[in-house]
């Protein structure tokens, strides 16, 4: 594990809707993602997690406070140029995959490389290496249709790694998953948070996920309210759940 | 991978491709139609003037068609042939007379007689008999298109026109007449004698300019000198013919009615098609927005799409307008289809199809990638 943060969030506040259904969905929430780290980032529904984490992926802009990916600031940044952070240092895993069903899974995890404008051959080079990765080689020809939902996020976590990001965000990536399949997600995901200089974040209301994680951020109504650094199995490190900071 | 995945998109719902496909040929089927339809009018209309061996026509002031003629002097050919770099100049007349069926019944027919020894305008296309023979007094060339209609059907069978006795000596394939009422070729005295112009007078003079000489001066040296006729060159005077037909008679602006409201059904089946299958798949497009994607390769994405749809719906249009074109070949109607018209129908396709695809683009760029997360 290092202690080298690739995303910094500071003092980000966010405001849902206008005027009298104005609702602050985040307030004042500081937090980093260090390299080679997997957080967890749980809470009830509603907390803020999702919103804080469109946030940090710099597909929603904040209200205010400043966001650092992998050291750019990305406050008063283009739609445009934002993209161009996401498909450079930012990898998504989503709950419910959104893996295209018309195309093969060599051809969902080729279109990371489609969309860094890199050549057709290198893209899909790359894309067989991540499959290779996520375990699922014997599997390139096969549509999503034709596999189980947890070799379909196995296709959704090599997608996201495929374009070979800082940042990994998964958001609920086992809630669609049986216990079997939620524990190869998890125990891919924190192989590659240990094995690459990639940050995790992975968002959650799973409790099977707490022995992956190296660091546990807990939010309640757009706050932080706590933060651990684990040891891998579940445990604390610092002080059974001392905050380090809130 | 834009074009995997716009032809996926496509053929996805194979119903809808195939409905879309369906309706975007019909329109390219109905726009094919009316332009072969036109430039089959525009061939008839022009038949006569384009197999002229002429380079400049001399005809009566106010002249606007070769089928609708008044008569001038034959003195305009005497100045004519006066001028420097003429070489021959071919009166030719031209009108409208009676062909007497050999029983009963009657058809209009337009003369067309000239001096067939100077080899300025003649018959084409003969599949029977030849030109030497309507040197023979009372003799015609007809086409095989309009035989039955002037009730004759080889050579020898016998009419009158104007009450003048006729024999067919020759008969031609392919010459039509966007009037309707067939051409009869005669030699210029007979075509007097049916038309009732007496040898002082012409329709029109057919001039050769003579080898190596500038057609726009020697047509100037003619328009100088003669003051009682208007002087044309080809090209002019086909401009002319075919705009008094298509244009004047209101003939053209029903084709390009029909050519504009083929091109609207077009873009509108596409912009249809395109904007559904965009809803369809709204959560992939936002995905990829969310994986970095630019907006350039989402609309590359979606241009694809309408240029796959277009291509393959051009590509049935163009086989059925081809069997159309070969179905009326030798019709009185015939749709005609060349390379160019093709290369036409397939670029009015694409366009239609990247004006539709403008106007489903703005749906895709503006999608919000925060709705990945929408549960």
């Amino acid at each position: 594990m290092t202690a080298r943060p690739v995303l910094e969030a500071h003092d980000i506040e966010k405001t849902l809707g206008q005027g009298a259904a104005a609702v602050r969905a985040l307030m004042g929430v500081s937090m980093a993602l260090y390299s080679g780290e997997l957080t967890l980032l749980r809470g009830p529904s509603g907390s803020g997690k999702t919103t804080l984490m469109s946030i940090l992926g710099g597909i929603l802009a904040p209200t205010s406070g400043s966001i650092h990916v992998a050291g750019q600031c990305l406050s008063g940044l283009s739609e445009e140029v934002l993209a161009g952070v996401r498909r450079k240092d930012v990898g998504f895993i989503f709950q419910s995959y959104n893996l295209f069903p018309t195309l093969t899974a060599l051809q969902n995890v080729t279109l990371a490389g489609t969309v860094q404008f890199r050549r057709a051959k290198e893209a899909s080079d790359r894309a067989s290496a991540a499959l290779e990765a996520v375990g699922l080689s014997s599997k390139l020809n096969s549509y999503p249709a034709q596999l189980s939902g947890g070799e379909q996020q196995r296709v959704a976590v090599a997608r996201a790694i495929a374009g070979g990001p800082s940042v990994l965000l998964a958001d609920e990536p086992t809630a669609a998953l049986d216990g079997e399949n939620g524990r190869t997600v998890m125990a891919l995901l924190s192989h590659l948070a240990a094995s690459t200089p990639c940050a995790v974040l992975v968002v959650t209301h799973d409790e099977r996920t707490l022995p992956y994680a190296d660091r546990v951020i807990s939010m309640e109504d757009g706050r932080i309210i706590n933060e651990q650094i684990m040891a891998r199995g579940g445990a604390s490190r610092n002080g059974q759940g001392e905050a380090l900071h809130v | 991978m834009v074009v995997t995945l716009a032809f996926r998109n496509l053929v996805h719902d194979r119903t809808r491709l195939a409905l879309t496909l369906i309706g975007i040929a019909v329109a390219i089927i109905l726009v094919g139609t009316q332009m072969g339809l036109m430039l089959g009018f525009n061939r008839m209309i022009s038949g006569v003037l384009d197999h002229a061996h002429v380079e400049l026509w001399i005809v009566p002031p106010g002249t606007d068609a070769f089928d609708d003629p008044a008569v001038m002097g034959m003195s305009e050919r005497y100045a004519a042939l006066a001028v420097s770099g003429v070489e021959t100049v071919t009166p030719v007349v031209v009108g409208f007379a009676e062909w007497q069926l050999r029983g009963s019944g009657t058809a209009t027919v337009i003369v067309v007689g000239s001096d067939l020894q100077s080899g300025a305008l003649e018959p084409w296309n003969l599949v029977d008999g030849n030109v030497s023979s309507l040197a023979a007094s009372g003799t015609v060339a007809v086409d095989q298109a309009y035989a039955s209609d002037l009730g004759v059907s080889r050579i020898g069978d016998t009419a009158k026109i104007e009450g003048t006795p006729v024999k067919v000596s020759a008969i031609t394939s392919g010459i039509r007449s966007f009037t309707t009422s067939p051409y009869v070729f005669a030699g210029l005295d007979q075509a007097r004698t049916y038309l009732g112009i007496s040898s002082e007078k012409t329709t029109y003079l057919a001039v050769k300019v003579a080898a190596g000489a500038d057609i726009q001066a020697v047509r100037d040296r003619i328009g100088a000198r003669i003051k009682k006729a208007e002087v044309l060159t080809t090209a002019e005077f086909r401009r002319r013919n075919v705009w008094r037909w298509l244009f004047e008679t209101g003939a053209g602006a029903v084709l390009l009615s029909g050519i504009i409201l083929g091109l609207c059904v077009g873009s509108f089946i596409v912009a249809q098609t395109l904007y559904a299958s965009i809803n369809d798949h709204l959560k992939e497009f936002a995905t990829l927005r969310a994986m970095g994607s630019s907006k350039s390769l989402l609309r590359r994405v979606v241009y694809c799409q309408a240029g796959l749809s277009a291509g393959l719906a051009t590509l049935l249009a163009t086989i059925a307008v081809a069997l159309l074109s070969h179905a009326t070949a030798h019709s009185a109607l015939p749709i005609l289809i060349n390379l160019p018209l093709a290369a036409l129908l397939v670029l009015l396709c694409l366009g239609m199809s990247i004006a539709a695809a403008a106007m489903t683009v703005a749906k895709v760029t503006r999608i919000q990638p925060v709705t990945v997360f929408a549960r």
